[in-house]
């Protein structure tokens, strides 16, 4: 059985919500209005609230926003149920911080299933991490649409993407190491929890076709990743492919399985368009090499960081990585090196590797031993310890360009 | 004698002005949305659960009512989450032909909506316009982009578009609807 709030000013639709809810065994709660529900559900505990966008006395999308802002209901899952069926009111939800979208009049069995598979997601990943995800589109957009707020990112095509509007004000930060075993995934996973732990809306794109490496590290099993994007996309068929992390992160993952294709130049930079109107910053698990995806995101990036270890392979790697990067004319004040000490004993000492790379070092991440247990548990180190060496360095990095 | 029932219905309608957002709900009778729109002996109708956006900011709830009434004239689009909500079928369509579908481009000086027109027969551009005297056609699978913020659509399976604010029409070629 579940607790679950109801929040909807319909008495006759709560009255049968009611009733549908007590006969699947849930114990529901109902309120007419905005400030009636903020108030038991900061007071009570619930598994889950069914929202209703249009109140009398404050919308919804408030309503969501303050129950995402209130540590007691931040990580409550948040199903929308209205009678507003536009794709801006999907990303309205979205940006206020909904789990799950679905429009009245609704199917009572698809109202049901929704409702279990958000109980049950959100069950299964607690008291480790919870995802949930984010709204689906309730109908899909004309297959032949051409509406500009609508992308084509089919491979075939060969226009440019057009944005359809101007770009938005979210930052893509990507997180670049051309060999293996640099903590490239770590360092990001661990970012973007460090932002979300600042106030920042936050999301992880991995965009590495070899493996889900971010959704491993947060044991997220996301149903949809950039794979599985149809030919076009829109804000509604991307947030299909986004995922909610408990650490209060949006993840848009990689395909499990290796796949031999990454994502398209034109797929990137609308994925990217998107995921930056979404969230106020995109950490960018890129992969390790200079694809069309990498060097969109690395094109439209406010910081490129490179990660190296203190070995002399990867310090030569990183050095031709460096001359890559301004052979693709990306600005050297957005570049940040930084330096992850994987290990208790550096190989190399860090003035020689500044001295072979030509240049300092922006950050040095301390080696922390608590990073082995993260993995193993899939629990990352800005969840389990915040103030692990890890994460203080990410945090001083943060504050000095991102926050 | 023999008392007509009127069956009552809600239905759920996203209208749109030139400049407004309109979502609310709507009292129908046996005629359904199509009969009470198409009304030619009423030139407003009320709506209930009314809540206001405005055009570039859709998403944003400026206002709300228990009731309003809006101005047929002046109503640009309705549309409505599921095609049964237009109303009953003998009001939608001219004959019991074969139905057959054609996509266009109708505009207004607001918006641009593409969907999918049905006829029996042939495409009558003059007929889609001012042929009868309902005020609204029907287009379906329909996206409308408002002309002043292009970023934004609105899609429907069934769309209501004021041929008295049109000012054009315009078949695609088929798979562009």
């Amino acid at each position: 059985m579940a607790y679950i709030l109801v929040i909807d000013d319909d008495n006759d639709f709560r009255a049968v919500l009611k009733l549908m809810l007590t006969r699947l065994g849930h114990s529901p709660t109902l309120a007419s209005r905005g400030e009636e529900g903020l108030a038991l559900a900061v007071s009570n505990r619930y598994d889950l609230i069914i929202l209703d966008l249009m109140l009398p006395d404050i919308d919804g999308y408030e309503v969501a926003q303050r129950l995402r802002s209130a540590n007691r209901t931040r990580n409550l899952p948040i199903l929308i149920l209205t009678a507003r069926a536009q794709p801006a009111d999907r990303e309205g939800a979205l940006e206020a911080g909904a789990d799950g979208y679905l429009t009245k009049p609704v199917d009572p069995r698809e109202l049901a299933a929704k409702i279990t598979e958000m109980l049950s997601i959100s069950r299964e990943e607690t008291p480790p991490p919870t995802v949930t995800p984010v709204p689906p589109p309730a109908a899909a957009p004309p297959a032949a649409q051409a509406g500009p707020a609508v992308v084509s990112v089919s491979r075939a095509t060969t226009s440019p993407f057009a944005p359809p509007g101007p770009p938005p004000a979210g930052r893509l930060v990507v997180i670049l190491g051309m060999r293996g075993g640099v903590g490239k995934t770590t360092l990001a996973v661990n970012l973007a929890g460090v932002l979300e732990r600042a106030g920042k809306r936050a999301c992880l794109l991995d965009l590495s076709p070899a493996g889900g490496q971010v959704a491993l590290q947060l044991r997220v099993r996301p149903k949809v990743t950039w794979a599985d994007l149809p030919p076009v996309i829109d804000s509604g068929t991307m947030a299909q492919a986004i995922v909610r992390h408990d650490s209060g992160v949006f993840v848009m993952s990689a395909p499990a399985q290796p796949v031999r294709a990454s994502l398209a130049a034109e797929a990137a930079q609308a994925v990217a368009y998107y995921l930056r109107k979404f969230f106020s910053d995109v950490v960018v698990d890129a992969a390790p090499l200079l694809d069309d995806a990498t060097t969109t995101a690395v094109g439209d990036a406010k910081y490129v960081v490179v990660v190296l270890n203190p070995d002399v392979g990867s310090v030569e790697v990183t050095r031709n990585t460096l001359r890559a990067l301004a052979a693709l004319q990306v600005p050297e004040a957005k570049i940040k090196v930084v330096l992850n000490q994987t290990a208790a004993e550096a190989a190399v000492p860090m003035s020689a590797v500044e001295k072979a790379l030509g240049r300092g070092l922006d950050l040095v991440v301390p080696f922390d031993k608590g990073q082995a247990t993260a993995l193993a548990q899939g629990v990352p180190l800005v969840v389990s310890q915040p103030n692990a060496p890890l994460v203080a360095a990410l945090a001083g990095f943060a504050a000095k360009t991102l926050l | 004698m023999t008392e007509k029932s009127i069956a009552r219905s809600i239905v759920n309608v996203d209208f749109f002005t030139n400049v407004h957002r309109i979502t609310c709900q709507v009292e129908v009778g046996n005629t359904g949305l199509v009969g009470l729109l198409n009304d030619v002996h009423s030139s407003i109708f009320m709506v209930r659960n009314v809540y206001v956006s405005r055009l570039q900011q859709p998403a944003r709830i400026i206002a709300n009512f228990d009731e309003a009434s809006l101005v047929k004239a002046n109503v640009a689009l309705g549309l409505l989450a599921r095609r049964e909500d237009i109303g009953p079928q003998t009001y939608i369509r001219v004959s019991g032909g074969k139905m057959l579908t054609a996509p266009v481009l109708m505009t207004t000086e607001a918006f641009e909506v593409r969907g999918l027109v049905e006829f029996t027969s042939r495409l009558d551009h003059d007929a889609l316009l001012v042929g009868g005297t309902g005020k609204y056609a029907m287009l379906f699978n329909a996206t409308a982009i408002p002309v002043q913020y292009p970023d934004t659509s609105f899609a429907a399976p069934a769309m209501f578009v004021n041929r008295t604010l049109a000012t054009g029409l315009g078949a695609l070629p088929k798979g562009k609807g």
